[in-house]
Order: C-alpha cells, then structure tokens, then sequence
C-alpha cells in the first residue's frame, strides 16, 4: 500500500499516465475479444476475430478501396461543413446582434432544429436526386444548427461592461464588432463548430448508406450486404477513428485560437 | 473654470412612482482639484459619475466642462476608471492600453504614447502580457494608464482600489497622486473608504443616501505628502466618520 502510495506520488507517473491510462481499455478489451474467439466463444461468422479484421484492413489498404472511400467521404464533409459554418456564422451574428433578425428567425428556428438532418435527406433525394448535392446539403444542415445556435448565444454573452467602456472611449460599431464582441463570442462559436463537425461526419455516413457509391457510409452498408463482417469492421472503427482525429485537430486549433481563454477542456 | 456639477437630479421610473436617486447635486470642482466623494453604497454617487461622463442622463440639472454643456462621452474632456479593470482578456497590456487611444494617431505616434504611458504606471517589461496573468493592483495600473492616454482634462475614479488588498491599495493611492501632481488633472474619486478619501482628497464631500444628497463639504487643509497617523489626520478622520456614525455616549464610570 505504502509502495503504490509512492508510485502515485512520483512525477514520472503522473506524466506517463496521460498518455498510459487511455491505453488499457482498448488493450484489454482487445484481449478479451481474441481469448473470446479462440475460445469459441464468439460467432465469428457475425464478429470475426482480430486478426482476421487485420488482415482485411491491410488488403483494403493494399487495393486502396478505403483511402478511396475515406477520402470521398472527408472531401464531402468537409464540402458541407463550409457551406454549414459559414451561415450558420453570418445568421448567427446577425440573430445575435439585432433582436428582429432573432425574433423572425425563432420561430423557424424553433420548428426546424428539431429534425434531425438525416430525415431530410428523402426529401433532399427527392428534389436534388442522387448524385453529390443532397450529401452536402445534409451535412450543411447537421452541422448549420451547432454552429448557429452557439454563435447567437456568444454574440449574447459580451459583457456589457465592457461595452459600456466602449462608449466612453468613443468607439464605433465596426470596432466594438471586431476588438469586443466576437472575440468574446469565440469561445462559443468554437463549442459549435465542435459540435457541428461531429454531426457533419455523422450525417454523410449516413447519408452514403442511403444512396451513394463510394465512401466509408456505403463501405459498410455493402460489407453488410455481402456479408463481410471483417469489412464491416474495419468501416464502422475508421469511422470512429478518423472522428475521434478531427476533434483532436479541432481542439488543438481552439487551444491556439483561444490562446487567452482558460477552460476545463482546453487546459487538457 | 473647471468643472460644475449643476442642480442634478436623478429619477428612476418606476411601476408605480419613481425612485429619487440624487437630489440637488450641486458642486464645482476647481481645474487641478482632487475631490473625494464619499457615501455608503446605494447612495448614487456611481450614478453621479455615469451622468459626469454623459453614459447616463440627469433627470435635471446640467455637467458643465469649462464652459461648454457634457451629454455624451467625449474622450478629450472626461476619462474614467473603473472598479473593476475592464480589460479585454485577448489583448497584451500594450494592445490594452492602446485600445484607450481614440484619436486618429499615426503608427509611430501610437507606439511612442503607448510606450510613455507603459513606463508611467510602471508596467515596463509586461507588454506583452495578458491579463489573466497579472495581479488586480497591476490590472488596474493598465486600466489607468488606458484611461489617461487621451489625456482627459477630468479623470473620475470609480471606487478604483475598492477590490484591492490594504497594502496594494496604499501603493496605488500613492502612485494615483504622483500623477496627478506631475499631469496636473482635475480628479473625483468616489469612495467608501474614509481614510482614501482624506489621504487623496483636496476637499471630501459627504454624501447622504436615499435620495444621494451632498450632506457636507469638508476642504482637508493637510500639507501633501499626507501622513496617515498624524493627530491632525485623525482630526479629518473623526470628523468624517461622525457625518456617518452617532458617536456612542459612554456612562463615564466605564472610562478609565
């Protein structure tokens, strides 16, 4: 007791285990799945054991199927994601800054955020049919909302003191824009956008499993299909994956954007 | 010349009548005076300041700046400081104190007042840093040196040491004098604090509360540098402190 008392208290630990911890889980869990199906345990045919999902990722990394379809899918979001963030800003900051822009939007507001982007997307094939743009379209509506709805409540938030400090130094509206409220409006504007990629990465698989021919969405729906677990596999983990890399990428770009704002997540 | 607090009168509407919150208001505060207002809190005296700077409007009566009529903040006539320092927490002191610039200056001008103003509050070697990362009593310092970098004719100081510990407190009344006596500038400080407003004050004006109402004028006839544990400081001190306080009567058995 004593002993681990001391291995708590030692620096090295403590820095190690930043990147430690996180590890054992998936290691274990790993472990687990493996023992489980050399135990037979586990139906294989329905969940292949690890080494078989190995051996599928090296030869779809060999053909170049899934550099394919991730980047098909990657260039889509990242296609929607603009058009989303971009007027989800522009309405946002105008919602935020002038109360009868927000009043006629609310009720729209009110009525739309609800539905969820992917039951737009019948309607969207619909009109648009089935090639590229009813893809952007729903990831533009997945992550429009996030990124609207925080940039209204940053704009909001700028402290009125300030503001008032503002007016004693005769500052115009462009300048009390620029040096005052969207700088204070960022830190929320980034949750947004946060949020908003994480439903734009989640709308276009959605939206490929649906109608597409490419792309990790219709990688999976087709291993199902065809009955390729492994596949399958392999599609659902680089869709976590490769979500999981964009949230790391969006945070270190808020940390270095943020530079002056001190928060739980941040400080991470 | 100097500045005239005219009659002001300040009335807050309310559901049924209105809440009268300064009453007659009249004082003149000579050009290169330091004058001291001192209240309990709720007495108006943050109010008074707001209509001094033309943030708020008197429901009556009129801030007269040499001769001319103030209504609206104007840089050049009256600058102001805060309780709080009011800091853009993105902005480096030097970005900070040059967001107080309001007149169209060139890039070297700029530069130069921002720097002379860096080194007169004795922030030299902290330009670039940010807020979050400097002590109240400096946060403040960058506050008045963005206050004074239009170079105001009146400086009002609102409660500005109020969230400062004693002996930084001490520190920056000390340092607020020695630029008031190098700048030469007309200063009102509101104030709780008895002691602040006699250790910075030409004259201490007392202020009675619900409505605000000047109670009494008291001109500190002390020579500067002021020494707070001199007898006749605590002649001023008792003085001020019975426009506040009953002074308890003891049975005289109890007096030793």
């Amino acid at each position: 007791m004593e002993r681990l008392e001391k291995l708590l208290a030692k620096k090295e630990f403590g820095k190690n285990n930043g990147i430690f911890l996180p590890l054992v889980l998936p290691v274990l869990l790993v472990v687990i799945w493996k023992s489980g199906c050399d135990a037979n345990l586990i139906n294989t045919s329905l969940l292949p054991s690890p080494d078989h999902v190995i051996t599928a990722l090296v030869t779809m990394l060999g053909d170049g199927s899934l550099k394919k379809h991730i980047i098909m899918s990657t260039t889509r979001v990242f296609e929607g994601y603009a058009v989303g963030v971009i007027l989800g800003l522009l309405l946002g900051i105008l919602a935020g800054l002038f109360k009868p822009v927000y009043q006629l939007l609310s009720s729209l507001i009110g009525m739309f955020r609800p539905i969820p982007a992917i039951a737009m997307i019948p309607f969207l094939i619909l009109w648009f049919g089935i090639d590229e743009t009813p893809k952007i379209i729903v990831i533009a509506i997945g992550s429009f909302w996030p990124v609207l709805l925080n940039t209204i409540q940053g704009i909001k938030s700028a402290d009125t003191k300030l503001l008032e400090l503002a007016r004693v130094l005769e500052k115009n509206q462009l300048v009390v824009l620029i040096r005052i409220i969207l700088p204070a409006a960022l830190p929320s504007i980034f949750t947004g956008m946060r949020l908003g990629i994480s439903h734009a990465w989640a709308c276009v698989v959605a939206a490929e499993m649906i109608a597409s021919a490419v792309g990790v969405g219709f990688l999976i729906s087709y291993a199902r299909e065809l009955l390729q677990p492994d596949v399958l596999f392999v599609g659902v983990a680089s869709i976590g994956l490769i979500g999981w890399a964009i949230d790391i990428v969006m945070l270190r770009l808020q940390k270095w954007v943020l530079y002056w704002h001190v928060s739980e997540e941040t400080t991470k | 010349m100097g500045l005239d607090i005219k009659h002001i009168y300040k009335k807050f509407p309310m559901a049924q009548n209105s809440l009268s919150v300064l009453e007659d208001v009249d004082l003149t505060v000579k050009d290169g005076e330091f004058v001291s207002i001192i209240g309990a809190s709720g007495c108006g005296k943050s109010t008074l300041l707001k209509i001094i700077i033309g943030l708020d409007k008197a429901t009556a009566g009129a801030i007269v700046l040499d001769g001319h009529r103030i209504d609206k903040p104007s840089h050049n006539d009256v600058g102001i400081i805060f309780q709080e320092s009011r800091l853009l927490p993105w902005g480096t002191v030097e970005s900070n104190i040059a967001f107080g610039i309001s007149d169209k200056l060139t890039a070297a001008e700029r530069k130069k007042i921002v720097a002379d103003h860096i080194e007169m509050v004795g922030l030299k070697g902290f330009e670039k840093v940010l807020p979050s990362q400097l002590s109240g009593g400096m946060q403040q310092r960058v506050s008045i040196a963005r206050a004074l970098i239009n170079r105001p004719r009146v400086l009002l100081l609102d409660e500005p040491f109020g969230a400062l510990d004693a002996f930084t407190k001490i520190n920056m009344q000390n340092e607020l004098l020695n630029i008031w006596q190098t700048e030469k500038k007309t200063m009102l400080i509101v104030t709780h604090d008895i002691d602040e407003a006699i250790y910075l004050g030409d004259k201490v004006v007392v202020m009675s509360d619900k409505p605000g109402r000047i109670k009494d004028v008291i001109p500190i006839d002390l020579p500067r540098p002021r020494e707070r544990t001199d007898a006749d400081f605590d002649y001023y001190r008792k003085k001020v402190y019975e426009k506040f306080f009953k002074q308890v009567k003891r049975p005289i058995e109890y007096q030793i």
